[in-house]
């Protein structure tokens, strides 16, 4: 996110905490100190020495060896008079692939007018109406039972929209019983020249992304939800054939690039005394819109997901242990979006790698805004080491 | 002989009256869950009425915003385990999720029954719950009862 309009939007967000004459006003703050060794050789050689090469940061923020500090989320709710809820959410956090960096991150900023349960409007920056993980868990450690934000969900590697800028409706119906049907749709500014971008403040693309999710609630167990959302963009910008190839995008040799990017995600989620069982996939592809890329790149797919499960075992459940497998199968070359990073007018390629990685491990909850974790994580492919073991203690208040 | 024997089979009825008088008094013990004495709700199920205090449903059926209210103390912790059947901890997390993942705030809390008496007779759409033992006639003017939870 530029650092201007972090800035600006930091203002924004202080300027209206302090100005809103709020009914009720909440605080809350999240974050997560992790400590992590990895070892072993890489899970695929060819991978790490592209990575070593061509690659952003390896690992995942809260799993390399040694201490590791995250970061601090700060997010605030108020409730405001005419059925108006503000909620601003800031993120103090270290840089991917920095030592000391923190920067300040705007992560949602929106104003929600609720005219009936069966319909909301927001405006702002939120979460895109995405899944289960991303709307729900996103990246806060102490909220999740495992330890490490799974690649498909991570905003710094782009592979899901997580974030949206735009207008969002929103809303539930009760079909009969205590059974509820949700439902989300909004409209936004869509992606960025590189997937790791939100655009903010304007999109000159012409074009916006439109999501749209649907949710079954059912009264089985503590938490029963079956849901499914979809997504449709349009994507401009420029064909970098080679990783680490800079390319000027004033330059006019420079290949434009339009691709249609569609999205699937279908998610399941039960949580009952005894057992929690979490599952979510992702079907994505782009499609060539002009039709000057060559076959390789016009129609590529990605595959993703994720399966969690875990017990709530001791006093009051306080103690999950679980198992967790996550995986991404990206096309060659992570496709002609996924690997681009620009930086101002120049645009580049790094290497994005496949993972697939089993997890297993005991989170235990001390106290009801404390969860500690230990976690072991085998790496199947990709170019993190085979194994690793992340100590993690998450809080909230 | 006769004079011991008498001796302890006193002191066995009197324990076992202390007990059962106990136990009766504890068997008698209920909550009540009202509703303004506007409301057209005449009664609820429990999961239903779980499901307004989590905010699961945030209207009545008539359309009107459902305003629940929720007090300190012994009666807060019946109303955890009787009817939402969820432990302390699991209450704070649930709060702490929903207000990251939907921006939606618990219910307001108050100090004791009489306020939340005060409350609910005086809001329109206000649900909140009061030990029986402490809804006297004015109470009663005030509140409509809709669900009653033995404890």
């Amino acid at each position: 996110m530029p650092r201007f309009a972090t800035k600006l939007l930091a203002a924004l967000f202080l300027a209206t905490a302090t100005n809103a004459e709020a009914q009720e006003l909440s605080l809350n703050a999240f974050g997560d100190l992790n400590y992590g060794y990895r070892f072993g050789a890489p899970a695929r050689e060819s991978d790490a020495e592209s990575f070593a090469a061509f690659g952003e940061d390896i690992h995942p923020k809260n799993s390399h060896s040694g201490f590791g500090l995250v970061g601090t989320d700060f997010v605030l709710t108020a409730e405001l008079p005419w059925d108006m809820v503000y909620l601003g959410e800031i993120n103090f956090q270290v840089e991917r692939g920095q030592q000391s960096e923190f920067e300040i991150d705007v992560e949602r900023m929106f104003l929600e007018k609720r005219f009936a349960e069966e319909l909301n409007v927001q405006a702002g920056l939120f979460f895109t109406p995405v899944g289960y993980f991303n709307r729900t868990l996103y990246s806060r450690a102490f909220l999740m039972t495992s330890a490490q934000v799974p690649d498909l969900f991570e905003e710094e590697l782009g592979i899901v929209p997580t974030h949206t800028v735009g207008m969002q409706v929103h809303g539930q119906v009760t079909p009969g019983g205590e059974h509820r049907l949700g439902y989300a749709l909004s409209v936004g500014n869509g992606r960025a020249k590189n997937p790791i971008d939100n655009v903010y403040a304007r999109d000159d693309d012409g074009w916006r992304s439109v999501t749209a999710m649907l949710e079954w609630s059912a009264p089985w167990a503590n938490e029963f939800r079956f849901g499914v959302s979809g997504w449709a963009d349009r994507i401009r910008s420029y064909r970098v054939t080679q990783l680490g190839e800079v390319r000027d995008t004033t330059d006019p040799t420079t290949e434009s690039m339009r691709l249609r990017e569609l999205g699937f995600d279908a998610h399941l989620v039960l949580k009952s005394r005894w057992v929690n069982f979490i599952a979510e996939g992702v079907y994505q592809r782009h499609d060539d819109d002009l039709g000057n890329l060559p076959a390789a790149e016009a129609d590529t797919r990605v595959l993703g997901g994720l399966v969690e499960l875990s017990m709530n075992l001791g006093p009051e459940g306080s103690i999950k242990p679980f198992v967790r497998y996550d995986r991404v199968d990206l096309p060659d070359n992570a496709g002609p979006y996924l690997g681009l990073r620009s930086e101002e007018e120049a645009i580049t390629r790094v290497f994005v790698a496949e993972s697939s990685m089993g997890m297993a491990g005991v989170a235990w909850d001390p106290a009801p805004s404390w969860r500690l974790k230990l976690e072991y994580s085998r790496a199947f492919t990709g170019p993190r080491e085979m194994n690793a073991v992340v100590a993690q203690s998450a809080f909230a208040f | 002989m006769m004079k011991r024997i008498s001796r302890r089979l006193l002191a066995v009825s009197l324990v076992f009256g202390a007990l059962t008088h106990e136990s009766t008094a504890r068997a008698g013990r209920q909550l009540a869950i009202v509703v303004n004495r506007g409301a057209s709700t005449s009664s609820l199920t429990a999961d239903a009425v779980k499901s307004y205090f989590l905010k699961q449903h945030k209207q009545w059926p008539s359309g009107e915003k459902v305003r629940p209210v929720q007090q300190e103390g012994a009666a807060h912790a019946v109303f955890l385990s009787k009817v939402l059947k969820m432990s302390s901890a699991d209450y704070e997390r649930y709060w702490l999720e929903r207000k990251y993942s939907a921006a939606e705030t618990p219910p307001k809390n108050v100090e004791d029954a009489e306020a939340v008496v005060k409350f609910v007779g005086a809001m329109n759409g206000a649900i909140g719950y009061v030990d029986v033992g402490q809804l006297d006639a004015k109470a009663r003017d005030k509140l409509r009862v809709i669900h009653v939870v033995s404890y």
